[in-house]
């Protein structure tokens, strides 16, 4: 039986993802803050680039890989903490290096420095680290992740095999086998690709890959292992997905197809936070039609109003349950048996949220 | 502003903006409204994660699915470009055939790509501009990724530059800069909605793309704006109601309403460019092409100096 209850009371890590502007980045926090009231110590992490946690945390500028405390809540914990990719990767480096020689070789490599600050494949394998990392430090036991946007959402899950394959790779271990024989040795077949390719890319780019790859060598390993152990944390028991979506056709669209590729990577959320829903003006309560007289012009205007806005709040609950009934579809067409997915509905709150009064709003309005 | 001015500024409108704020839809406005007047529109959408259509039981589109629809006068051509497929198209088309089957099928090409980070990126706007240059269309409207993204597609050619010294790939990374940097040739159309996250996010990248890149903006455009006059002030609304529900209903739309107004304050004191106005039809009550009516009128009202 989901519950939110449950969720906040028994998970170590909760993936929030979604597509981009739908409020995963308030809700992550939300949880985590819910989470504290309820005697946990949680760390939210952002790997958004738009610093938008910080914004919402009202503590723009201030947040870094090392998780700040925001706020205590009797024996609970509220953290945040933003992904730094460049230091994430720094850190690995140092920690599977072999000499302190070797970590100076592959920060300096050219092709490190881009890679490691600005490839979006980077950031999430740094993001399934970072993850890993807080999951073992024992000042939390709840790690909540809001994710980027939905594609990346999914580079996430899949960047830590997608390394290990790379690292397979026939072609990394030819670049990184011994020099001996050099390029001269792998040749016949490799070589004139190698060529073609430098020819199209500039052949320093190719030089500085081989430098790069070379200075890897011994580490496969430890990043492998580590690879592997983020794979275990993603699909373990402990770990529960939330999809957050809000009820407008173009993200609810992408979201579907996020859910989808996640189906097949044998992950399957259990919770939907549909939120920004325009709240339900009930007619309890209404005088009786009789009692409505001439109708002046405001008196127009404000009935009008209120079946414009029951129609908006009906139209955005139908999105939603046909997105909730596709999704439930895929589940049952899974291997495993169907689970039950539990919807949270979060009405639109009375204010922009982006500080920590909202975000505490908005976990009051979770339960 | 004349409508005609403002839409043949420059060949190509990048228009850019966080999920959910309507993007897609304002590129799409901004198509048939070219299209009205008479230009012939090419409408590219990038990287697209599926069809929006496919809620409706549509699947996702394919790579460069190309499909037409004219009107009266102009005509609108769609095209979808997928970046994931953007090198070893490339390859393909520099002679390297056979070797590109070669490479794909060790996974060279995705090592290779990851290995120039941007190379995809870069790709993509090496093809808009070749769209633009071959001049089939008056109008290239790129219906661009996210804000945040939108930034790292942009910036792809400068940091390319910096790491290929030369080869083809350089001379496409210097040719993309130029005509980003090309005010006659390319403009960026922000797009928002009257929130604060989303036009935070706008500020940041505004400044980004205008002073890394050289990026020209064009007014920006704010969407889903609650604009419908109210019959009467929102006092004497307050006291015609006759329900809690119209009561709630009311309230809920005038808290909606001041707050919209005041985050395009915001807005204008901080990225002091024009705006484009554009309404919320999910509460107007208009209906019928009300986007496209307040857009043309809008640019009539820009100043001359802002394109």
């Amino acid at each position: 039986m989901n519950n939110i209850n449950e969720l906040l009371t028994t998970r170590r890590v909760i993936v929030c993802c979604g597509s981009g502007g739908v409020g995963k980045t308030t809700v992550a926090a939300a949880l985590a803050l819910s989470a504290a009231r309820r005697g946990r110590r949680a760390v939210v992490i952002t790997i958004d680039p738009a610093r938008r946690l910080a914004d919402a945390l009202g503590r723009r500028g201030d947040l870094s890989n090392e998780p700040v405390l925001v706020e205590r809540i009797g024996h609970g914990e509220m953290w945040a903490a933003m992904l730094d990719v460049t230091s994430t990767f720094d850190s690995l480096i140092e920690r599977f290096a072999a000499s302190a020689e070797q970590a100076d070789l592959i920060r300096s490599n050219v092709f490190y420095k881009s890679i490691s600050g600005s490839l979006s494949g980077t950031r999430d394998y740094m993001a399934a680290e970072m993850l890993l990392r807080l999951h073992e430090d024992p000042r939390f036991d709840l790690v909540v992740l809001d994710t980027a946007p939905s594609r990346n959402a999914l580079d996430f899950i899949e960047s830590p095999e997608r390394l290990v394959r790379f690292l397979r790779h026939p072609l990394f271990r030819i670049l990184t086998a011994p020099s001996r024989g050099g390029l001269k040795v792998i040749g016949a077949t490799v070589q004139p690709i190698l060529k073609a390719i430098g020819k199209v890319v500039g052949s320093n780019v190719m030089s500085d890959v081989i430098d790069f790859l070379r200075a890897f060598e011994g580490m496969e390993t430890g990043f492998a292992q580590r690879a592997s152990s983020v794979s275990h944390l993603l699909r373990g028991e402990g770990t529960d997905f939330a999809v957050v979506v809000a009820p407008s056709p173009e993200p609810l669209s992408d979201t579907q197809v996020l859910v989808d590729r996640l189906a097949d990577t044998r992950i399957s959320p259990s919770f939907v936070f549909a939120n920004r829903l325009t709240p339900l003006f009930d007619a309890a309560g209404e005088p009786s039609g009789t009692s409505v007289q001439s109708s002046s012009e405001a008196q127009e205007w404000l009935e009008n109003n209120v079946a414009t806005l029951r129609q908006r709040a009906k139209t955005e609950r139908e999105l939603v349950q046909n997105f909730i009934d596709r999704m439930s579809t895929i589940r049952s067409g899974a291997d495993e048996p169907p689970g039950l997915v539990e919807v949270v509905e979060i009405a639109e709150q009375s204010t922009d949220i982006h500080d920590l009064d909202g975000i505490a709003l908005l976990a009051d309005s979770l339960g | 502003m004349e409508l005609a001015q403002f839409l043949t500024a420059s060949r190509v409108l990048i228009v850019a903006g966080k999920g959910g704020v309507g993007k897609s839809t304002v590129a799409q406005t901004v198509a048939s409204v070219a299209a009205e007047a008479g230009l012939s529109v090419l409408l590219v959408r990038i990287g697209v994660l599926a069809d929006h259509n496919s809620l409706n039981g549509e699947g996702p589109q394919t790579a460069e699915h190309a499909t037409g629809s004219a009107t009266a006068m102009g005509s609108v051509k769609h095209l979808t470009l997928e970046p994931s497929d953007a090198l070893a198209e490339y390859l393909s088309g520099q002679g390297l055939g056979i070797v590109t089957r070669q490479l794909s099928s060790l996974g060279i090409i995705d090592v290779v790509a990851s290995a120039a980070p941007g190379i995809d990126d870069l790709l993509i706007l090496g093809k808009i501009k070749q769209l633009a240059r071959d001049g089939q269309q008056d109008l290239l409207i790129v219906d661009g990724p996210p804000a945040g993204q939108a930034l790292s597609l942009l910036r792809a050619p400068m940091s390319l530059g910096r790491a290929v010294m030369a080869g083809p790939i350089r001379q496409q990374a210097d040719d993309v800069r130029q005509m980003l940097a090309d005010a006659s040739a390319c403009r960026l159309m922000l797009v928002t909605t009257p929130e604060v996250t989303p036009v935070m996010e706008l500020v940041d990248t505004a400044f980004d793309l205008e002073d890394e890149l050289g990026v020209h903006l064009s007014p920006i455009v704010v969407n889903k704006f609650d604009q419908d006059s109210l019959p009467t002030s929102p006092d004497e609304l307050r006291n015609a109601c006759r329900s809690d529900a119209q009561r709630n209903a009311l309230e809920y739309r005038l808290t909606r309403r001041d707050r919209q107004v005041a985050t395009l304050h915001e807005l204008q004191r901080r990225v002091p460019l024009q705006k484009i106005v554009l309404p919320d039809t999910s509460v107007s009550r208009h209906t019928g092409d009300i986007l496209r009516r307040t857009f043309v009128d809008a640019v009539k009202n820009l100043s001359g100096d802002g394109i």
